[in-house]
């Protein structure tokens, strides 16, 4: 009995040391021995057509993608190429299996089934699109949370859809188009928030949030502990105050440039037809959720963007000028001024009216006099 | 009674018009301002109405700038130096003062000259200055993406329109002075009466 036992374990390690070893064929395979082939402009293949389809992947723009930062092996998407022989004139399969965004992305796929893209396509719509319609080459997907909103919407949604012949509805809408992101309207429950991005008025451009960081002397990892003073977790007004005369001395005159935008989040996938909010309140509030979550975003070269939370309250401040939603952002001391000047005029009216009808036993008597 | 025609019917038309589109971009702007407290219509109508009613004032205040500049009646506007040194003083006694104890009013209107110093003062300040700034400021907040590079150019969005909510309660304040104001007449209603008829009506005694 005792035997048996070491028998078993003897022949489940065999087993484990095997699928170790025929793993090892497929961990084995290095993008780089991939590159050797593909990374030729001149790879192609020929189609039945008599045509032919490129089969290059740009290397360095592969390494700038998500994907790449992100050391994911060619062979982790192209699943099925499971070893290279090199004996052959192709090294593996001719043909393979498509690559499945969901094996990786399932939170997004499933925010994509409920939406009105999916919907469409399971209609038969080949227009509507899958994953590599909207990420366009899967090879260079870059990370697209350092986009303003306007790049975002250029990169996806107005690629197929016009917004300006939509939305008769809405006031000012390229305004809202220029400063408020399609996903912001028309994607359930994914978060919104407020991107605050240093602009160069000058300029008339982003201000690169490594320029800011050198401005400062400081780094992305670093920039709260240098500008968060009194180590609170978020900028306050007087900490973004100071801020301006570092860049003025730097050559830069910088305002905050505010919009509003979606976190990068699976659930923004799940894009909505016939349900977009329409209700203006839902932003045109004081009382709106969206604006109680602001972040001054610095944007990396790579596309990524760290978010350093702001004091929602500044947004309501005389200090950031280039920014503002009806209602929501309104400044509270014009309304204290405001409501000064309109009791003025009501009190010097009431006041004089008062005093005329005080003085009528004294006009006349002076008539009677008369 | 001595009865002088004031106001022809073009200047009362043009009063009425502003007054009436005063009013309502008063009350369309207190509801954009505080849709989250206001509710007698939603957001979304009180700024097409806000727009439409701007456009129409817009229009209205250019045909009069216009025709008081080219036919030169602007001049009505500008005060003399007499009239702002002294006249101003005299007037604002008069209000202060005169008024309470039965005291003539020191200013007799003419068709060519029917501004009181203090008025015209006030008004060369309001119709020039302020509500040419009105417009512009709502023009601009009218749209602002298009609008952009001259917005910025002014200090932002937030400037812009703290200046067009600064106005927008002044003008709030204007109109009540402005009608308790009329009511300053020979009678509470004469002024009201001749901005409707176009004849003022004063009293003899007054000369």
């Amino acid at each position: 009995m005792k035997g048996q036992k070491w028998k078993w374990l003897f022949v489940c390690l065999i087993s484990l040391s095997l699928t170790f070893v025929f793993s090892l064929s497929s961990w084995a395979i290095e993008n780089s021995e991939c590159l050797d082939c593909h990374g030729d402009p001149d790879m192609v293949k020929e189609l039945p057509n008599g045509k032919t389809a490129s089969l290059y992947v740009n290397p360095d723009k592969f390494a700038a993608s998500v994907h790449g930062q992100n050391d994911i092996a060619c062979t982790d998407c192209h699943s099925s190429i499971t070893e290279l022989n090199y004996e052959e004139e192709v090294p593996h399969p001719i043909k393979l299996e498509g690559v499945h965004c969901s094996d990786c992305h399932d939170e997004e796929a499933e925010a994509y089934s409920e939406s009105v893209h999916a919907k469409a396509r399971e209609t038969g719509n080949k227009k509507a699109p899958t994953c590599q319609m909207c990420h366009t080459n899967y090879h260079y997907v870059r990370p697209i949370t350092a986009d303003t909103v306007t790049e975002r919407e250029n990169a996806f949604c107005v690629r197929c859809h016009d917004p300006s012949k939509f939305h008769e509805w809405l006031p000012q809408k390229e305004t809202h188009f220029l400063y408020a992101e399609c996903t912001v309207c028309h994607s359930e429950g994914v978060e919104k928030h407020v991107h605050l991005r240093p602009f160069d008025l000058i300029k008339n451009d982003f201000i690169p949030g490594t320029k800011i960081v050198k401005v400062l002397n400081t780094s992305f990892d670093d920039f709260m502990s240098k500008v968060d003073t009194n180590k609170n977790g978020i900028l306050d007004i007087p900490e973004l105050r100071k801020l301006r005369p570092i860049f003025k001395k730097a050559g830069i005159n910088p305002t905050l440039w505010g919009e509003l935008a979606v976190k990068i989040d699976p659930a923004s996938h799940n894009i909505t037809k016939g349900q977009a909010i329409k209700d203006c309140l839902a932003c045109h509030s004081s009382e709106s959720p969206i604006f109680k979550k602001v972040f001054l975003v610095l944007t990396k070269p790579d596309g990524e963007a760290p978010h350093y939370p702001v004091d929602p309250y500044a947004l309501r401040s005389v200090h950031i000028t280039h920014f503002y939603l009806l209602d929501t952002t309104r400044v509270s001391i014009l309304d204290i001024i405001g409501l000064i000047i309109l009791l003025g005029g009501i009190a010097f009216a009431g006041g004089h009216l008062t005093l005329r009808i005080l003085t009528i036993p004294v006009r006349k008597k002076r008539k009677e006099g008369k | 009674m001595k009865r002088i025609y004031l106001h022809p019917v073009p200047v009362r038309i043009w009063h009425w018009v502003h007054a009436l589109g005063i009013l309502l971009l008063v009350l369309t702007g207190a509801q954009i301002r505080y849709a989250d407290h206001v509710h007698f219509m939603s957001l979304e109508s009180a700024v097409h109405w806000h727009n439409v009613i701007g456009f129409i004032v817009l229009f209205d205040f250019f045909l009069w700038f216009c025709f008081y500049v080219f036919t030169g009646r602007i001049k009505t506007y500008f005060p003399s130096i007499e009239e702002l040194i002294h006249g101003t003083v005299r007037q604002a006694i008069f209000y202060g003062f005169g008024v309470f104890r039965g005291d003539p009013n020191p200013f007799h209107a003419t068709p060519d000259n029917k501004f009181n110093p203090l008025q015209k003062t006030a008004y060369l300040g309001i119709v020039l200055i302020l509500v040419p700034i009105q417009i512009l400021t709502g023009l601009l907040l009218w749209d602002i993406a298009q609008f952009r590079p001259i917005v910025d150019f002014l200090g932002g969005v937030k400037v812009v329109d703290a200046v067009h909510v600064l106005l927008f309660f002044f003008f709030a304040s204007f109109i009540c002075a402005h009608f308790y104001l009329a009511t300053l007449g020979h009678t509470p209603w004469a002024h009201f009466k001749a901005m409707i008829t176009g004849w003022e009506e004063e009293p003899e005694e007054g000369h």
